[in-house]
């Protein structure tokens, strides 16, 4: 751990150094929150404050058309209750890819990268201070892999509809090459702000018990099953982001396929709409909801849908905070057998940027 | 599955709709503003072009150099002013833009400038550089001449 700090430190120390002899950026991005939470049920409140993750994030011009981009991120983690420790910090490594613009707009890069599943993954990554909304989809806590380690052909921008690529291999969910996951994205930009997307993952699993967390949060339970297993995504995305209203739609259906219980189809659906008044100032309603099938190994078969409203202000552009009220229950007539207690939240989220 | 065909219904039918009500933006640049290049493509460029390169849309000249885009940026008028001009935005939303550009890896960041005088100090230093001047009188080095046609 010292090492890490270490490494940051010298980081920061010498970037004024480095950066006046070339195209170097150092940035820095975090977040500080305080949530409630309120069950129903047993007429229980929890609230507190919480640490946010800490990231900095470096990219600069290795010449020749090589650059280099990286994430390094600082999370503060609270174990489980029983266990003998009860918080700690844990480093990791986000991003750190080197990226060959080899013509025009189309690039191979090289590194552990988010996957560009949906708009959200590909634009947001951990910076909080971009998010719309103060958490991510809850897609992102059962379907989607978060990250991965590879290769991938990038194009961007290209003819008039801005059309752009990206075809990734990389190593699989079990974290190696020997069955290389696949995803092939695309996406349109027909007018400024405007961005449509269409995505496909594909992942053969010899050892769904052996499968890495997706993300920090992750709820996935690979003790449901130590089989083989096909597991797909198939994602759309539609994001208009304008001087005054503002709409993000993010649907992810997920296919887990196993010998023994065939075909299992879940889905997600995350849906944001904001409307800014005088850049500053962005109330927004979201809703989300979440089905995984009763056969699905992979993520369990869980029912969620939570709804609510919020506000953004916008202090600088690296300076916010959103205060958002979502009330948590599952989807009417679906069962499952991981049913969500009904339950409150209420979070006020600092996000900001240092740069 | 009824879920999953009734989302993918209203996912495409909202698409539709607000793609119906997109906005296409393309005009002239008054003449307070004036682009200049150093060793980029010799060509005569729309408006349009050149806003899509400002904006980042394009990573590398044909000659082969990098884009590297130069902003004349402070808290002043003439920055408020080309940033309407140029990106249709207020100068907070342009940090803003050029921030998720940059860390989303999708562009590199533009060089700040000051003062008219520093953006072609930088111009005359960096090859593959578009800068954007306000208001300049001074005089520039006619090779970093940028011919801008009207809208397409």
């Amino acid at each position: 751990m010292k090492f890490n700090y270490l490494f940051f430190f010298t980081l920061i120390l010498s970037s004024n150094f480095i950066l006046a002899q070339s195209n170097f950026n150092v940035k820095g991005f975090g977040s500080i929150d305080y949530e409630a939470e309120y069950h129903e049920d047993d007429e229980e409140l929890e609230l507190g404050f919480k640490l946010g993750e800490q990231s900095l994030f470096v990219s600069g011009d290795m010449g020749n058309k090589f650059s280099f981009l990286g994430e390094f991120a600082i999370n503060y983690s609270v174990s489980p209750h029983g266990s003998t420790s009860t918080s700690s910090f844990v480093t990791s490594v986000r991003r750190a890819r080197i990226k060959y613009n080899y013509a025009g707009n189309h690039s191979l890069i090289i590194g552990q990268m988010h996957t560009p599943t949906n708009y959200w993954n590909d634009v947001y990554y951990h910076a909080r201070v971009f998010y719309p909304t103060a958490d991510r989809p809850l897609a992102f806590t059962y379907f989607l892999p978060i990250h991965s380690l590879g290769i991938r052909a990038q194009g961007q921008n290209l003819g008039k509809l801005n059309f752009g690529y990206d075809i990734q291999s990389g190593n699989s969910l079990e974290g190696d090459g020997t069955n290389p996951s696949f995803i092939a994205a695309l996406h349109i930009k027909p007018t400024d702000g405007m961005r449509i997307g269409a995505s496909y993952y594909y992942d053969h699993i010899t050892d769904n018990s052996a499968v890495h967390h997706m993300h920090q949060e992750s709820h996935l339970n690979s003790s449901l099953y130590n089989g083989s297993m096909d597991y797909q995504l198939i994602s759309f995305s539609f994001a208009r982001f304008e001087k005054q209203l503002e709409i993000l739609d993010e649907f992810t259906t997920a296919f887990a396929r196993t010998d023994s219980l065939g075909m299992a189809q879940s889905y997600s659906n995350y849906l944001y709409v904001g409307y800014n008044i005088k850049e500053k100032y962005t109330p927004y309603v979201v809703c989300d909801f979440l089905h995984s099938a009763e056969n699905d190994l992979r993520n369990g078969a869980f029912n969620r849908l939570k709804y609510g409203v919020g506000y953004k202000h916008q202090f600088t552009p690296i300076l916010n905070v959103k205060c958002q009220l979502e009330y948590y229950t599952s989807i009417q007539n679906l069962t499952s057998n991981n049913m969500v207690p009904n339950h409150y939240e209420f979070t006020i989220q600092l996000a900001y940027a240092i740069f | 599955m009824l879920y999953f065909k009734s989302s993918i219904t209203v996912f495409v039918t909202v698409a539709f709709l607000l793609l119906m009500n997109g906005n296409c933006y393309g005009q002239n640049y008054s003449s307070r503003i004036s682009i200049y290049g150093n060793s980029i493509d010799e060509k005569p460029y729309s408006t349009s072009e050149i806003g899509a390169i400002l904006k980042g849309q394009k990573s590398r000249w044909k000659n082969g150099n990098s884009v590297l885009i130069i902003l004349r940026f402070t808290q002043d008028e003439q920055t408020q002013y080309m940033a309407q001009q140029i990106y249709n935005k207020s100068v907070q939303a342009v940090r803003k833009y050029w921030l998720g550009l940059v860390f989303s890896g999708r562009s590199s960041a533009p060089l700040f400038a000051e003062s008219n005088e520093e953006v072609l100090d930088l111009l005359k230093k960096n090859k593959g550089a578009i800068a954007v001047f306000v208001d300049y009188k001074g005089k520039i080095p006619t090779e970093f001449k940028v011919e801008i046609t009207n809208p397409d």
